[in-house]
C-alpha cells in the first residue's frame, strides 16, 4: 500500500472499508419492456483514503457504478455501504463531492460564486474565506471575478474541483474529469490533482486512460462491457508522492502493460 | 509558453477591460464600412423607389414617393402620433400578458410530461388558427374597446415565449441537477437559482420573436374593430385610397417594431451580460 491509506486496509478490507459495494447491480428497462443490464453484480471494498480508478472502455458501466456509489441513481439490487451505513445516510451527511466530465458551471456566476454554489444551497454563506483559499489551492488566484466563458477548459475543471471540495467531502467521485481536456493539460491536471488531494480523501475516479489511471491511483479496477463487470483489480505500488517523472519508471510501463492486457483479454475488450 | 501549460495566463498579459478580454476585432476602417454599407444600401433602395415613383407613370395612390410619405408624416404628425401611442399601449399590455402567460405555461410543461403532452397540441392548435379569423369573435366577446386587441396580441406573444421558456427550463445539465440533489437542494432553490437563470437566454429569444408578433397582433385587432390606433389608420387610409397616409402609418409601425425589438435586445444585454460572450476564453 502506498501513502494515504493505512497499510492494514488491504489485508482486512471489510473491517475498515470506507465504501463497500456488495452485489450491486443496475439494469434499465428498455423501450420494448425488456431489461438491459448495465452493470452486473459488483463487489468492491474501498478502504479510507484510497484512490481507486475505474478503468474500462465506453459502455462498461464505470459511470453507472460511480453514480450508484454516489447514490445519484438507484441500484436494482445489492447493498452499498459507506462507513458501514447505507449510502442514503452518507448522502444526507454530504460525504460525497462530485466532479463530472463537463465542469457544469453556471455561466452567470463568477469563479467564487460557482465554487460557493453548494455552500450557498446548504446555507453556509459565511464560508467565503474557505472558498477563496480553495480557489488559491486549485491555482485560480487572481481569477475570482472571472466568468466561465472567460476560462479555459482546464480552468473550468479547477473551479468544478473547488466546488466539490468546498463541502469538505470525505469521498470524491470523479467521472472522467479531464477527458475533455487536451492531452498536455490533462497530464498537468492529473499531477496537480495529486498535490491538491495529498492522499487526504477517498477518491473514486472514472477514466478510460490507462496512463492516467496508473499515475493517479493506489488501485485500478478494470471493467468490461455488456454487461459491465469487474475483470481485474490491480494494485499500483508506485511510490508517493508522485509526479510526471514517474511515467519513465519501468514499473509504470509494466503496470500500463498489465492493465492493457486485462482490458484486451476481457470478452469484447478489443473492439470496445 | 508558461511553465504550467494550462495555468491561467497572467492578468497583465492581455488587454483586460473590466475583467473582459476584447478580441482584436476588425480594424476601425473595416468596422466603419460595416456600419456604412447597410445604411447605404437602404438609401439606394429609397432612391430607386423615389425615381420610379416620380419619373414613372405610377399614380400617387398606387405608390407614393418616399419624400411624399416623409412630408405626410410631418403634416399629419398629430394624428399619427396619437395612433402610435394607442397602438404602443396595446402592444405593451398584450406583450406583458403574453409573456406572463407564456412563462406560466412553460413551468408545468417543463416539469410534467403529462401536462406537456396534454397542453402542447392545444397550444400548437391555437397558433394554427389564423388570428384574423378569430379577431371578430374576440370583439364579440370582449367588446369594442382595447381588450380584443390586447387579447390578439397576447395570443400571438405567448406561443414563442412558452416554447422557448419550456425548452430553457428543461435543458439544464443532468449532472448539475444530480449534484444539487446530492446536497438536498429544494425544488424552489433549483428553479430560482438554476432553471430560471438558465432559461433566460432562451426566453429572450422568445421575447424577441414575441415583440415583433405583438405589433402584428395589435394591428390585426385594430383592423377588425377600432376607431383609433395605427391599424385603424391603415384601414381608414385604405378605404379613402389615401396611400400616402397608409404608407406614413406603415412607416410608424415599422419604427415602433424596430424600437421595441431594440429595447428587448438592450434589456437582454443589460440583464444577461454573461450571455453575450464577445469576450474570448483565456489561454487553452
Amino acid at each position: 500500500m502506498t501513502s494515504g491509506a493505512p497499510g492494514s486496509a488491504l489485508l482486512d478490507p471489510a473491517a475498515s472499508a470506507h465504501i463497500a459495494v456488495r452485489g450491486a447491480a443496475k439494469s434499465y428497462r428498455t423501450a420494448r419492456g425488456g431489461a438491459q443490464e448495465a452493470l452486473a453484480s459488483v463487489d468492491l471494498e474501498i478502504p479510507r483514503g484510497q484512490f481507486v480508478s475505474l478503468l474500462g472502455p465506453s459502455g462498461c458501466g464505470k459511470t453507472t457504478l460511480l453514480k450508484l456509489i454516489g447514490g445519484l441513481i438507484p441500484r436494482s439490487s445489492g447493498d452499498l455501504l459507506v462507513d458501514g451505513e447505507p449510502v442514503e445516510a452518507a448522502l444526507r451527511q454530504r460525504k460525497f463531492g462530485f466532479v463530472f466530465q463537463d465542469a457544469t458551471l453556471l455561466p452567470w456566476k463568477n469563479v467564487v460564486d460557482n465554487a460557493s454554489l453548494l455552500l450557498d444551497i446548504t446555507g453556509q454563506r459565511n464560508s467565503r474565506d474557505r472558498v477563496r483559499s480553495l480557489i488559491r489551492i486549485v491555482g485560480l488566484e487572481g481569477f475570482e471575478d472571472f466568468y466561465p466563458a472567460q476560462l479555459s477548459g482546464g480552468m473550468k475543471q479547477r473551479v468544478s474541483l473547488a466546488r466539490a471540495l468546498a463541502l469538505e467531502p470525505e469521498i470524491l467521485l470523479m467521472d472522467e474529469p479531464f477527458a475533455a481536456l487536451d492531452a498536455i493539460t490533462r497530464d498537468r491536471m492529473g499531477e496537480e490533482l495529486l498535490k491538491i488531494l495529498d492522499g487526504s480523501r477517498t477518491v473514486v475516479f472514472v477514466t478510460h486512460s490507462i496512463p492516467e489511471a496508473v499515475l493517479l491511483s493506489d488501485r485500478v479496477v478494470v471493467m468490461s462491457a455488456r454487461p459491465g463487470r469487474v475483470v481485474a483489480d490491480v494494485r499500483i505500488d508506485l511510490p508517493r508522492p508522485r509526479n510526471g517523472e514517474i511515467r519513465r519508471s519501468p514499473l509504470f510501463g509494466e503496470l500500463e502493460y498489465r492493465l492493457r492486457s486485462s482490458i484486451e483479454d476481457a470478452p469484447g475488450g478489443r473492439d470496445g | 509558453m508558461a511553465e504550467r501549460l494550462d495555468a491561467p495566463p497572467r492578468r497583465d498579459s492581455a488587454a483586460v477591460v473590466g475583467g473582459v478580454i476584447r478580441p482584436a476585432g476588425p480594424s476601425t476602417q473595416a468596422r466603419a464600412m460595416q456600419r456604412i454599407l447597410p445604411a447605404a444600401f437602404i438609401l439606394l433602395l429609397l432612391a430607386i423607389w423615389e425615381v420610379v415613383a416620380r419619373l414613372g407613370s405610377v399614380p400617387q395612390y398606387i405608390l407614393p414617393a418616399p419624400t411624399a410619405i416623409g412630408a405626410r408624416v410631418v403634416s399629419s404628425w398629430g394624428t399619427l402620433w396619437d395612433a402610435t401611442l394607442i397602438t404602443t399601449g396595446e402592444v405593451l399590455i398584450g406583450f406583458a400578458i403574453g409573456v406572463v402567460l407564456g412563462i406560466g405555461l412553460a413551468i408545468p410543461i417543463a416539469y410534467s410530461p403529462l401536462v406537456r403532452n396534454t397542453v402542447y397540441p392545444l397550444i400548437v392548435a391555437s397558433q394554427a388558427v389564423p388570428k384574423i379569423a378569430i379577431a371578430p369573435l374576440l370583439v364579440l366577446w370582449l367588446g369594442f374597446d382595447i381588450w380584443p386587441k390586447i387579447a390578439v396580441t397576447a395570443l400571438m406573444v405567448f406561443f414563442p415565449v412558452t416554447v422557448t421558456a419550456a425548452e430553457g427550463f428543461s435543458s439544464v445539465d443532468r449532472n448539475l441537477l444530480d449534484l444539487l440533489r446530492s446536497v438536498n437542494a429544494s425544488g424552489t432553490q433549483i428553479f430560482f437559482r438554476i432553471r430560471f437563470p438558465h432559461a433566460l437566454p432562451h426566453i429572450f429569444s422568445g421575447l424577441k420573436v414575441g415583440i415583433t408578433l405583438a405589433v402584428v397582433g395589435a394591428v390585426v385587432g385594430e383592423w377588425v374593430g377600432a376607431d383609433s390606433g395605427l391599424g385603424y389608420l391603415l384601414t381608414y387610409a385604405n378605404t379613402l385610397l389615401d396611400s400616402t397616409l397608409l404608407f406614413a402609418a406603415l412607416f410608424l409601425l415599422i419604427v415602433l417594431g424596430v424600437v421595441l425589438f431594440i429595447a428587448v435586445e438592450f434589456a437582454e444585454r443589460v440583464l444577461l451580460p454573461w450571455h453575450h460572450d464577445d469576450s474570448v476564453a483565456l489561454g487553452n
